[in-house]
């Protein structure tokens, strides 16, 4: 008679592990829709940080990056009365993120907004070297490092800087990034490949 | 094995076996390859620089007010007349509506209708026998004293031209020779 047991294997424990957390934000949203403030208090909780990062990447401001990261949950606070959880959960987050960020971009403002890189930078690099206080030195080659990383990301065409900022930071699959970007996986994965070569070439000099 | 890279899907598998996403064992099998490829293994180094390089780009701590900004945001949005909260859902929707598809629907109706009104007048007009001619063309040809026998097949002869025909026939026969001295 078969009976179901944990797997040892870690991969597997990790897919479950995922599995459950998806179903668990979907429930948590449907839970805000009847009402319940704690749920939607957990899933900024567990999905802040990774927005604010993700539009941080996107339009290169920090300031502009957490505006945008409130109008995306104030967007998922105020359709809480009509979610259905046809789509995962975070899918349709970053479709609201991407949605806003693009459009800022086209918007122009870009122009308008230049951040300075050094409070980034040395917050960065201490987070690196958190054992101990980095040199003049490393400073400036992490500095030098991430200005080329940067520069080369947001010369990307728009949903090449999106579709990589997902797959590479976000960990989100093909699927989700399609469901973001609302084209097929198959255009997602061209768009993955045009911009990894890019970055391979313009980013060849530093290795 | 045959070079990964140039398979259809090559670069996908190589892109996610540098991300460390494969099934262990496909892993195991991408490994064994690259050790043999030349050119497979100069992509998958050359991706995992990049990949190396783009963890350098560490993320941010986000502001410790942030929470308590969207709160703010929210609460007074809440207190604000149930119209303007419609028209926050109706003009700024979590998700955009993609308004060119109903575009583009309409607009290929129209389309039809229009090349349906300018085509069917057409159509009912060329079934009206000789809709084109404003003269019948057997007249033309008789005005010109030549083929008869195409005039005559018609179904509307015009005996009086026929006649004039004829008359125009007679006038042309050489002078002293008499239609009755031919016989």
């Amino acid at each position: 008679m078969f009976r179901a047991q944990p797997s040892s294997d870690p991969s597997v424990k990790k897919d479950m592990e995922a599995v459950a957390a998806l179903e668990r934000d979907a429930q948590l949203m449907l839970r805000v829709r009847q009402g319940d403030e704690t749920s939607f208090t957990l899933l900024l909780e567990r999905h802040r940080a990774p927005v604010v990062n993700f539009l941080h990447r996107m339009v290169q401001n920090r300031a502009v990056s957490e505006e945008l990261a409130q109008e995306v949950f104030l967007r998922v606070y105020r359709s809480r009365e009509t979610y259905e959880p046809t789509a995962k959960f975070t899918t349709w987050l970053f479709r609201i993120a991407t949605h806003l960020a693009l459009n800022w971009i086209r918007d122009g403002k870009k122009e308008k907004s230049n951040e300075s890189l050094s409070e980034e930078v040395s917050e960065g690099l201490e987070r690196q070297v958190a054992d101990r206080k980095p040199s003049v030195e490393q400073t400036m080659i992490y500095e030098v490092k991430v200005r080329e990383i940067r520069k080369a990301i947001e010369a990307l065409p728009e949903k090449q800087r999106a579709a990589i900022l997902m797959h590479k930071y976000q960990g989100l699959d093909y699927s989700q990034i399609s469901g973001a970007l609302s084209c097929t996986e198959s255009a997602v994965k061209s768009l993955l490949f045009r911009a990894y070569e890019t970055l391979r070439s313009r980013l060849a000099h530093l290795a | 094995m045959d070079c990964i890279k140039n398979k259809k899907n090559g670069m996908e598998i190589l892109t996610d076996y540098c991300a460390g996403i494969l099934d262990p064992a496909v892993a195991f099998e991408i490994d064994t390859h690259i050790q043999q490829c030349a050119e497979c293994r100069e992509t998958v180094e050359a991706q995992r620089v990049v990949w190396e390089m783009l963890d350098a780009w560490t993320p941010l701590e986000v502001s410790r007010n942030f929470d308590a900004r969207l709160y703010a945001r929210i609460a007074a949005e809440q207190t604000e007349p149930a119209w303007r909260q419609w028209l926050h859902r109706v003009f700024h929707p979590a998700t955009p509506y993609p308004l060119w598809k109903p575009a583009v629907s309409l607009a290929a109706a129209g389309a039809m209708v229009a090349l349906a009104l300018a085509v069917l007048p057409g159509v009912i007009e060329d079934k009206t026998p000789f809709a084109h001619t404003t003269q019948p063309a057997y007249t033309q040809l008789a005005h010109k004293g030549t083929t008869v026998q195409n005039v005559a097949s018609s179904d509307e002869i015009d005996l009086e031209q026929v006649q004039q025909a004829l008359d125009d026939m007679e006038m042309l026969t050489p002078v002293g020779q008499s239609p009755s001295s031919r016989l």
